[in-house]
């Protein structure tokens, strides 16, 4: 990898320099745990998973196997959101918590017991603190599982649970300030710092999907002092532009809607940088996205992704609900076709930068960083 | 509509005259997330909580102000105004006094008073069934565990010198321990036993919190899916109404390990700390004054006939009458008051100092009632646990040749017009009234207690279904009270559709014969006023108004010890030892060694302090019965001499 990679890694690491790391993957197991229980104790009270033919509860080989729709049923989902429960008992499988048989039907569901969703909670307060995850975040996934049934039933929006009173208070303390955002957020800045000194000219940047501002506000203070002809902020809804405008004060910010699923603007081009921070996956097909979005691009402009390579069980009850379309599963014209995946692996990512002309510099972290346990990762690739 | 056009206009950035009040948040450019932000806005400017569910990005202007309308409409009752605010303290952990009625129960618990105990606390379990024995305790623990974060009062604990505070959640002990009793294997036999044992030992001992948490929660796993929850509440931490209220948060941790309960900004000491303000408050000086002029013409206690001075008897429990009307004459009753225009506790109030007032023989009497008393200054004062409770001295003046009807309507003007005056509470009045008239034994120790009406005010009754503890058996209960300076009292609450009323009572002070009667005739009455033909009736009421000369013990006409010592200044460092931590405590110059630790203004929590400082400064303990029996500096100092004499 680029001198650059050894750099941002750098800058990453001194940004979370004295925190210990040896816990990482054990962390991220425990607050995936919460989850799959959470999830498991959920489907047992609500379906018939566990049951025998007359409803009673079964032992373990005694309840007949039943479809994903079926449950889906049972749980009382609106149509759009019905794939949830095929994609929550995939995840339930891989974990072990729920058996599948050869026709792709569930049964002998995991029943759990007090003690030991208990556990499970004592556990992941533990494990978020390990993580530098603020207690918003213990209070996020708790009260995503208790809002199952109406997030289910679409009665609820996922918005009121992200963003409670409508306030990015709390999904700011999630998404900031945890050990991989910061490494991650520092990484990216040192990036940003690199572009901007080798700059000829002011610097023209797009960010894609900027929501509450998280990562903005972590590389905004890259471009102090420096030359910066625009900074375009855009996300799909007024509020995240209307919360940024009243967030953020550089001169140079620039403010737009824009939907990546439709289509890329073709102006401003000449761009020197695209930021798509955890959210290209969130476009139909990634590699045209991000072949658009390298025909933006200045000769030698970069794109910087921050994504996530695997899904972990920790967000199944919050991120499949936003990524619902009007009536189904979020459309996929990519490799994710045909599944329920929402995240590229890493291999993927890197390959469908490559795909779209651009060399990948940064690919961060390192294989054998205990961070890449989170499995939330840094790419930036050039023109 | 006009604060709501305001907060759409700004959230969708449209002058709020040009929104139109049928077409859809979404429609205007709203989004889901900015229909979240709208609801915040709407509980902030217009207090009012719509559910999530409630708004959606369809909802128009129109439909939103109905949603608002629905919400405000029920209307809370009309309430005093009071300029106090609650806010969370900046110390959550920080000491706080204890308000008058748990300083009387913390006084009480320091056997130096009249009808005292170790424990002033409340016992109480009842039957489950369905239960899943083998996830049962773990549930159990868990939400006592959830609910000492919800209801941080659970840790709340006493200091020897009557103070209170909150330990933190991860101190030593903080959090109540559940114990259980698994006799899901054993006879009949051994479950009687050993379900007489709990019940005595939880009983007589009650959970103490200047040593440990003011709750005991105890399990007992039966045979056949069956069990009984046990519950000793102390009565310094957790009034009646906080009872209900835990009872009910406790089943929803139970019965989910994810339930969550709306959030409290407030608890019990906060509220303590705001009341701080209080006394500067003109509603509080006009309180104040209104009892203050009627202290001298306020009768004694019903001079009910007594088999022992209270002085001299130290009960362990208070005895039981109970009675319980079922569903129909519950429901009859309550027709009746309705048709009479009286409460159902006026009733009772009513029958109870009728059946008094003919057991004591005279019409005019004193009682005490026992007032949840939560002052309206903060939203979530009802949802809160503590010891809210006051009491409120009460006369009646049960009028000769009235009807029952009559009377009731007399008591329901008399009570009204007393709980009006409610900043001043009956401890405080008491203490005023005992040292005006120099006597220390109990000024109200008859004593009148009704919840009636509390399950419909909290919504409902009691949650049943408590996941794996299974169904709670209400009607099959079994409880204990231990109030100190209580000599009787009545208590009258609901049970699911059912209603019960209790004697307690020291049995030691009263012969056996007169109570059951008492409560055979109030049981009567009763019926009388449910099946309608008690309530135009004379109900036999003596000729005299106060009691007649004393013959034998009868409360309320109990003889003073009268304490002389000759007057002038302390006669010895001893004396003036005693008189220096008098001074301390008061606050005003102590120059005569005759002057009396209440005659200057001390009050009981104060002489529990004078006790605990002159156990440091003499290095002797005085038991405060014996402060109390003369309280004067020179008769202290004798004490103390002779504690000290008897150390050597
Ligand atoms: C997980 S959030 C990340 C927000 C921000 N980049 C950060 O790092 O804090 C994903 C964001 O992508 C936005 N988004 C989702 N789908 C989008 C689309 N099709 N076009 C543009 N933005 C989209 C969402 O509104 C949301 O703000």
């Amino acid at each position: 990898m680029s001198p650059l990679n050894d750099r941002a890694d750098g800058a990453g690491h001194a940004a979370i320099a004295g925190a210990d790391l040896s816990g990482t993957a054990g962390a991220v197991a425990d607050l995936d745990r919460l989850i799959l229980l959470g999830l498991s104790a959920h489907l047992h009270r609500h379906s018939r998973l566990g049951r025998s033919a007359a409803g009673l509860p079964a032992g373990p080989g005694q309840d007949p196997a039943h479809e994903a729709d079926t449950i889906a049923g049972d749980l009382g989902a609106a149509p759009r959101h019905r794939w949830i429960a095929g994609h929550w008992l995939g995840a339930l499988h891989e974990a072990g918590l729920v058996g599948r048989d050869a026709a792709g039907r569930f049964h002998d569901l995991h029943a759990p017991r007090r003690a030991e969703l208990v556990t499970a909670r004592t556990r992941m307060e533990a494990a978020r603190l390990a993580l530098g995850y603020p207690a918003e975040l213990a209070e996020l996934m708790l009260r995503s599982l208790r809002l199952l049934p109406s997030l289910l039933s679409d009665e609820v929006g996922v918005q009121a649970l992200l963003y409670p009173d409508g306030e990015p208070a709390t999904a700011e303390a999630v998404y900031r300030g945890n050990l991989i955002s910061r490494y991650l957020n520092a990484a990216a800045a040192e990036v940003i710092r690199d572009l901007a000194g080798r700059s000829t000219r002011p610097l023209r940047i797009l960010e894609l999907g900027a929501g509450i501002g998280a990562t903005t506000a972590d590389l905004l203070p890259a471009l102090a002092g420096r030359p910066v002809e625009f900074y375009l902020f855009t996300d799909l809804s007024p509020f995240f532009l209307d919360t940024a405008r009243r967030r953020f004060d550089a001169g140079f910010l620039r403010y737009a809607l824009l939907d990546i699923a439709h289509d890329l603007p073709r102006r401003p081009d000449e761009l020197d940088l695209i930021v798509a921070a955890t959210m290209a996956h969130n476009a139909p097909h990634v590699g045209r996205l991000l072949g658009r979005a390298a025909a933006l691009l200045a000769p030698g402009g970069r794109v910087l992704l921050i994504e996530t390579v695997r899904e972990h069980p920790q967000s199944l009850t919050s991120m499949p609900f936003a990524l619902s379309t009007h009536d189904g599963p979020p459309r996929r014209l990519d490799g994710r076709a045909g599944t329920t995946r929402t995240y590229l692996s890493r291999e993927e990512w890197l390959s469908a930068l490559e795909g779209g002309g651009l060399r990948v510099e940064v690919d961060l972290p390192r294989p054998a960083d205990p961070l890449t346990a989170l499995s939330q990762r840094l790419f930036v690739a050039t023109r | 509509m006009k604060e709501l056009a305001e907060i759409w206009s700004e959230l969708l950035g449209l002058p709020p005259g040009e929104i139109p009040h049928d077409v859809g948040f979404l429609r205007l450019g709203g989004d889901s997330v900015l229909a979240v932000r709208m609801s915040a806005l709407v509980r902030k400017r217009l207090g009012v909580a719509l559910a999530l569910s409630d708004v959606r990005v369809e909802t128009t202007l129109d439909d939103l102000a109905e949603l608002v309308r629905r919400h405000t409409s029920g209307g809370a009752p009309a309430t005093r105004a009071l300029p106090l605010t609650v806010t969370p303290r900046p110390d959550p952990h920080a000491e706080f006094p204890l308000l008058p009625l748990q300083q009387g129960y913390f006084v009480g618990q320091q056997d130096g008073w009249e009808l005292s105990y170790d424990s002033a606390h409340y016992y109480l379990d009842y039957a489950l069934t369905g239960v899943d024995g083998d996830e049962a305790a773990d549930a159990l623990a868990d939400a006592v565990g959830r609910l000492a974060t919800h209801q941080p009062t659970l840790r709340a604990r006493v200091t020897p010198d009557g103070r209170q505070h909150v330990l933190p959640a991860d101190a030593p002990g903080a959090v109540p321990q559940v114990r259980v009793y698994d006799l899901r294997e054993a006879g009949p036999a051994e479950i009687a036993t050993a379900l007489r044992d709990v019940r005595q030992e939880m009983s007589t001992s009650g959970p103490d919190p200047t040593r440990g948490p003011g709750i005991d929660v105890r399990l007992t796993l039966l045979p056949g899916d069956e069990g009984r929850l046990h519950l000793g509440l102390s009565l310094l931490i957790f009034d009646g109404w906080s009872s209900s209220v835990l009872s009910r948060d406790l089943l929803a941790f139970v019965a989910d390990w994810n339930a969550a309960l709306p959030p409290l900004d407030i608890h019990f000491g906060d509220y303590v700390t705001s009341l701080a303000d209080l006394p500067a408050t003109e509603a509080w000086q006009a309180d104040r004054d209104w009892w203050w002029s009627r202290l001298d013409t306020l009768p004694g206690p019903p001079a009910l006939p007594l088999a022992a001075d209270p002085q001299e008897v130290r009960p362990v429990t208070m005895g039981n009458r109970e009675h319980r009307w079922r569903a129909e004459s519950w429901a009859a009753l309550r027709r009746q008051c309705t048709d009479r225009g009286v409460t159902p506790s006026t009733a009772m109030l009513t029958a109870f100092g009728v059946v008094l007032a003919r057991w004591a023989g005279h019409r005019r009497m004193l009682l005490n009632s026992l007032q949840l008393n939560r002052l309206p200054i903060h939203p979530e004062v009802q949802r809160v646990v503590g010891a809210f409770a006051a009491t409120m001295l009460l006369p009646l003046d049960l009028a000769a040749e009235a009807t029952f009807a009559e009377l009731a309507a007399t008591v329901q003007a008399t009570s009204g017009e007393h709980a009006a005056h409610n900043l001043i509470t009956g401890v405080e009045v008491g203490r005023e009234v005992a040292r005006r008239r120099g006597s220390w034994r109990p000024v109200g120790p008859v004593v009148f207690q009704s919840v009636l009406g509390v399950d419909a005010a909290m919504g409902g009754g009691p949650p049943e279904e408590a996941g794996p503890l299974g169904r709670v058996v209400a009607s099959d209960y079994f409880h204990q009270l231990r109030t100190p300076q209580v000599a009787i009292e009545v208590r009258c609450f609901e049970l699911g559709p059912e209603m019960v009323a209790v004697f307690s009572l020291v049995e030691e002070l009263f012969d056996t014969d007169q109570v059951t009667a008492a409560f055979a005739e109030f049981v009567a009455l009763v019926d009388a006023l449910a099946d309608g033909s008690g309530w135009d009736r004379l109900p036999g009421l003596p000729e005299e108004t106060e009691p007649g000369p004393a013959s034998g013990l009868r409360l309320g006409l109990l003889p003073e010890p009268a304490v002389r010592h000759r007057e002038g200044p302390p006669a010895d460092d001893m004396e003036q030892a005693v008189a220096d931590v008098f001074e301390e405590l008061l606050e005003v110059p102590v120059l005569d060694r005759a002057a009396d630790f209440f005659g200057l203004g001390g009050d009981s929590l104060l002489a529990v302090r004078a006790v605990v400082r002159l156990a440091k400064e003499a290095g002797v303990s005085v038991p405060v019965r014996e402060f109390l029996s003369d309280s004067t500096v020179a008769g202290v100092a004798a004490v103390v001499r002779s504690r000290l004499g008897d150390q050597r």
